[in-house]
């Protein structure tokens, strides 16, 4: 008899073809069954046929059946093969990462021109005219100090601040304006807290006469500091700029004590983080422009950075120490 | 600004406040507190009285004293050269514990036992008054042996950031009124000095010549005999960080600080010549120039005791600074008051120093000589709409005129044209228009009481060129960012030394910095990569190997004309190293030129052996449609030794030439497209972008692409592998026609000597 149990016990896909040769193959036991017809009976041939049959459709079953099996298998193996520890390959982008300063950047001016503001730039080297006179610091104003200011051989300055940028954009549009001018500023200081260039962004709003006040100033730089640093109080204190009255710098509620008093607040509960106001009638006369009102605020970049990343070290941020930009990845 | 407590208390009645609370109501109306100090005198520091004093027989240098310290009379001893007999002192009796956890004990010294130490300011927490022991007097109040010195020293200390404008509150007074104003309490008259008419006339002791243009003085005369300067002037002064002299000065500075009134001192000249020289209102004796009104002083009063001259004096601040600012002439501390704007009120000025000398028994001559210009009453004319307008408020119209008085600012109302006439204190020299009345307001009203508003405002397309370049920028940096670069920052100055030395042009000299801050930073930046260099070279010192930096900013040429730049570094390994880049690969020119084209697009490499700091034979422009847009080199490695980094590559675009592309498609063709690859042998110094070019000129239109797929040494020659890519937009290609077309290249090609491999 022909003995099926082979297949149920073949182990290898190689063993099973074997087996298949065997029975089936041109040679195979059961092919040459086939070949013994001739020599049976008449009156048993059919029968035989019939049987012969059978057993040739269920030996096909059984091997196409086993080798499905055996094909699982052999490639469950070779998945096996192939583990990975893939625990190795955690926290291994290669990829940079932006600037802190250019990324709170980017997010001031976000908040603005979804606020309808224009972004305007203007040129480091500036005159006397741009960076002081026209904003209401004359000649003799103690800010002028050759110790604040990089001047150039020529009369002309590195910017103090980015308020020039106001002074252009009203002499080259007209009102209504809303406006910031985000970029680099100089002073001459050096120190743990000072660097010689740094970041503002400058706002100005101008408008018909009567229709700009400090409600509505006080109403966007709310907005603006909890954007920037989340669930904050801001309270604001009466100040001096020469180009804004009445000026006002505004304070966050501490983002590290919450208000209760650390030493980054100097134990007050309080951060100051940019300066504001009305602009004062002298700028605007400087621009000639008439019957209009406004409001201006300016804030330091790299202070907010530092404030909404925790950055302790003001230098750090300009030696591009990878120590701290890899934070940023 | 520095103010204490007690010292306000002499103007104004605190006693309902806390310190906490003056401090926050400073805040509240734009007095910036900067910081709050108390000054506590420990326990067991008691008043003393040295009723003997005699030299210690072992030692030279140590006193013996027998000290009156209320419950007994102790025997301490002390090595201070200024302690004698009948002197007030603060001792710290035996327990006490001074600052710095120092605790007082009996002791002996030199056999000689000491209970306790007689104190100088320093031991007991304060800032130095004098050499030695502190003597106390009667000044800081009727002094009573064995009580504790802190009943008589303690004080708040409030540090105000005083804004420029605000010259009026540069004094103790000024002050003062700020805090009548926010707590409504009326301040103290300060009592007015009433001449004695048997006194000695002040004729007698000087007179007077000449006339100035610009400046007010009041002049008085007086004579003392006791040249100790008292002790609460001494004390305030100090806690107030004011220069003591401990001689006749000390009164002039304490009268100055207390009042804001500018308060000088002379001695006994017997003809004082004023004259305005050179634009400055000068005070002469003979020929010598004693006092620069409102600039400096030239010369001191050098005599401790007798006759002096007091003169009060005033200039109007915008006439001090012009000159000051044209003239150029040195100051001292005067000018800080006079240039902000001190206090006019001359006579008032008078009577508080009159008051203090009075306390030293000091004689004041009868008279005055009175050079006092009159001021002019300020008067302003505000209409509350605008105020409101301003403020973005309507605010009661009772209230504002409360908040004014309080201020010391007279008003009438006129209803029925809703405005308010106002005479302004002579002191208020920054009120000159409505915005700075609408700023009186609100700070006194207050800020944090104002109720927010949204500005409404017509609608307007505010996106410009300068938006677009950010967000033009913003992509790139951030396609930086994933190709592997961090972004750094770096100052727009530079070292003009070492720009010489990599022979960079610099600015000429009469257009560069005039005032540098170091001579590291005397130039303006051309370039932004040797920054780059010095980051990557610093990152390398702290042990990264992976050095990819890029950074944007401004930039100068020669001719100063600013430009802005992005410039990209990357040294030393091409990964940071993990477990599928372990093998050290360190960068090369294909993969820095792969990560710059996935930030900026394709690009077309020229040759260039003149690129600033690059190793001649690995340098090329860059072009962009044809357009030079920047470089991309390796660096010297002169260089790169120089910053102590490894094979390192440099890059640096001009961000106004890179083009922001809008991208418009073309019809996608579906007919198959073929690939051929042609081996060809090359000279050596074979350049490919001739090859390029020769190809190119054949204008196949099948030909969609082509580029070199390898390239290596054949001995004298090199082999190039080129594929080409080509399609038909009607059919698909014949190998016939494929054949004829490489064909055409191949002929071509031998026109530079180019054969097939």
């Amino acid at each position: 008899m022909i003995d099926l149990s082979k297949i149920k016990n073949a182990l290898h896909l190689d063993e099973l073809e074997k087996i298949r040769v065997e029975l089936l193959g041109k040679n195979g036991v059961i092919t040459n069954e086939f070949k013994r017809m001739k020599e049976i009976p008449n009156e048993q041939k059919r029968e035989f046929a019939k049987n012969l049959n059978e057993m040739k459709e269920k030996a096909a079953a059984l091997i196409a059946q086993k080798k499905a099996e055996l094909e699982e298998k052999a490639l469950e193996l070779k998945l096996k093969s192939e583990k990975l520890d893939v625990s190795m390959f955690s926290n291994r982008s290669q990829i940079g990462a932006l600037h802190p300063v250019n990324m709170t950047m980017d997010k001031i001016i976000d908040f603005f021109t979804r606020m309808n503001f224009s972004v305007e730039t203007g040129p480091l080297i500036e005159d006397e005219f741009h960076n002081f006179e026209a904003l209401n610091l004359p000649k003799y104003h103690p800010a002028r100090d050759m110790q604040d200011t990089f001047y150039m051989s020529d009369g002309t300055l590195l910017r103090t601040h980015t308020s020039p940028v106001q002074i252009r954009t009203m002499m080259n549009q007209k009102p209504p304006i809303r406006m910031i001018s985000p970029g680099a500023v100089f002073r001459r200081d050096y120190d743990l807290t000072h660097t010689p260039m740094f970041h503002q962004v400058e706002g100005l709003v101008v408008d018909e006469e009567g229709k700009v006040s400090f409600a509505n100033l006080k109403f966007m730089l709310e907005s603006f500091l909890v954007e920037m640093f989340g669930d904050v109080k801001v309270r604001f204190r009466p100040s001096f700029f020469p180009f804004t009255e009445p000026s006002a710098e505004a304070d966050i509620s501490c983002i590290f004590c919450e208000g209760k008093g650390c030493r980054v607040c100097s134990h007050t509960g309080w951060l100051e983080v940019l300066g504001c106001g009305i602009v004062d009638p002298n700028v605007f006369k400087a621009v000639g422009y008439e019957n209009v009102s406004g409001y201006a605020f300016g804030l330091g970049v790299e202070r907010f950075a530092m404030l909404i990343h925790r950055i302790n070290d003001l230098r750090s941020m300009y030696e591009g120490d990878l120590r701290l930009m890899e934070q940023f990845k | 600004m520095i103010v204490t407590r007690k010292w306000l208390e002499e103007f104004i009645d605190l006693k309902d406040f806390s310190t906490e609370e003056i401090s926050d109501g400073l805040n509240s109306i734009g007095q910036e507190v900067e910081a709050v100090k108390k000054i506590r005198i420990a326990d067991k520091v008691v008043v003393g009285y040295v009723e003997e004093c005699e030299k210690h027989p072992d030692a030279d240098k140590l006193n013996i004293c027998q000290v009156n310290v209320g419950s007994e009379v102790t025997q301490i001893v002390c090595g201070a050269k200024n302690v004698s007999k009948d002197q007030y002192v603060a001792v710290s009796v035996v327990g006490a514990v001074l600052p710095g956890n120092f605790k007082i004990k009996k002791a002996k010294l030199r056999g000689v036992e000491s209970f306790g130490m007689i104190c100088s300011s320093t031991e007991i927490g304060l800032p130095k008054l004098e050499d030695g022991i502190m003597v106390l007097d009667n000044s800081i109040g009727e002094l009573e042996v064995g009580k504790n010195v802190s009943e008589y020293l303690d004080d708040d200390i409030i540090e105000l950031g005083v804004t420029a404008n605000r010259g009026d509150s540069f004094s103790i007074l000024g002050i003062a009124r700020e805090l009548s104003a926010k707590f409504n309490i009326p301040l103290k008259e300060i009592s007015a000095y009433e001449d004695d008419k048997n006194a000695e006339g002040l004729g007698r002791l000087f007179q007077i010549e000449g006339d100035i243009d610009n400046s007010s003085h009041y002049l008085k005369g007086f004579n003392i005999e006791n040249d100790n300067i008292p002790f609460k002037i001494r004390y305030r002064l100090s806690l107030v960080e004011e220069k003591v002299t401990n001689n006749i000065c000390d009164f002039a500075t304490y009268t100055t600080v207390a009042t804001g009134v500018i308060t000088t001192i002379y001695d006994n000249y017997k003809k004082l010549i004023f004259k305005t020289e050179n634009r400055i209102d000068v005070v002469k004796s003979e020929e010598k120039i004693i006092y620069e009104t409102g600039i400096k002083m030239i010369k001191m009063p050098e005599n401790r005791l007798g006759n002096f001259i007091i003169d009060t004096n005033f200039i109007e601040p915008e006439i001090v600074s012009t000159i000051v600012y044209e003239t150029k002439i040195k100051t001292d501390e005067i000018f800080f008051r006079s240039s902000r704007g001190s206090n006019p009120d001359l006579k008032l000025g008078m009577n508080y120093i009159i008051n203090e000398l009075n306390l030293v028994n000091a004689k004041i001559y009868n008279g005055s000589y009175d050079l006092t210009n009159e001021i002019e009453k300020k008067v302003l004319s505000v209409n509350l709409e605008d105020i409101y307008s301003i403020i973005g408020e309507v605010i009661d119209e009772n209230k504002i005129v409360n908040i004014l008085n309080k201020l010391q600012i007279k008003t009438e109302v006129n209803s029925s044209e809703k405005s308010i006439k106002l005479e302004i204190p002579p002191f208020r020299h920054d009120l000159v228009n409505k915005y700075d009345i609408a700023e009186e307001i609100l700070r006194v009203y207050g800020i944090d009481t104002l109720t927010s508003k949204p500005l409404i405002f017509a609608e307007k397309n505010r996106i410009n060129d300068t938006i677009k370049k950010i967000e033009f920028l913003k992509s790139i940096r951030e396609k930086a960012v994933a190709n592997g670069f961090f972004e750094t920052l770096h100052f727009v100055f530079d070292s003009k030394e070492r720009y010489k030395k990599y022979s960079i042009p610099v600015i000429k000299d009469n257009e560069d910095i005039l005032n540098p801050i170091v001579t590291e930073l005397d130039t303006l930046r051309q370039t932004t990569i040797l920054q780059l260099l010095d980051a990557a070279s610093f990152n390398k010192k702290n042990g990264y190997k992976k050095l990819s930096l890029f950074t944007i900013g401004s930039v100068y040429n020669e001719l100063r004309e600013e430009s802005q730049k992005i410039g990209f570094v990357w040294s030393g390994a091409k990964y940071k190293e993990n477990i599928a880049h372990n093998k050290n690969e360190t960068v090369d020119f294909a993969f820095f030129v792969e990560k710059l084209s996935s930030i900026l697009g394709d690009f077309e490499l020229v040759e260039d052996k003149h690129i600033i700091l690059s190793h001649p034979y690995q340098s090329a422009k860059v072009l962009i449609d044809g357009v030079e847009v920047g470089f991309i080199a390796k660096l010297h490695p002169k260089i790169a030794k120089d910053f102590d980094l490894d094979d390192t590559f440099i890059a640096e675009f001009f961000i106004d030439s890179l083009p922001n592309k809008e991208f418009k498609a073309k019809d996608i063709v579906k007919i198959q497209k073929s690939t051929r690859d042609l081996s060809l042998v090359v000279d050596k110094n074979q350049n490919y972008n001739e090859i390029k070019k020769e190809i190119e000129t054949l204008n196949i239109v099948e030909i969609v692409e082509f580029y070199p797929i390898d390239i290596f040494d054949l001995d004298t020659k090199n082999s190039l592998t080129l594929r080409f890519i080509l399609q038909n937009s009607e059919k698909s290609l014949t190998d016939e026609e494929i054949n004829g077309i490489i064909a055409q290249v191949i002929e071509k090609l031998k026109e530079l000597g180019i054969e097939l491999r």
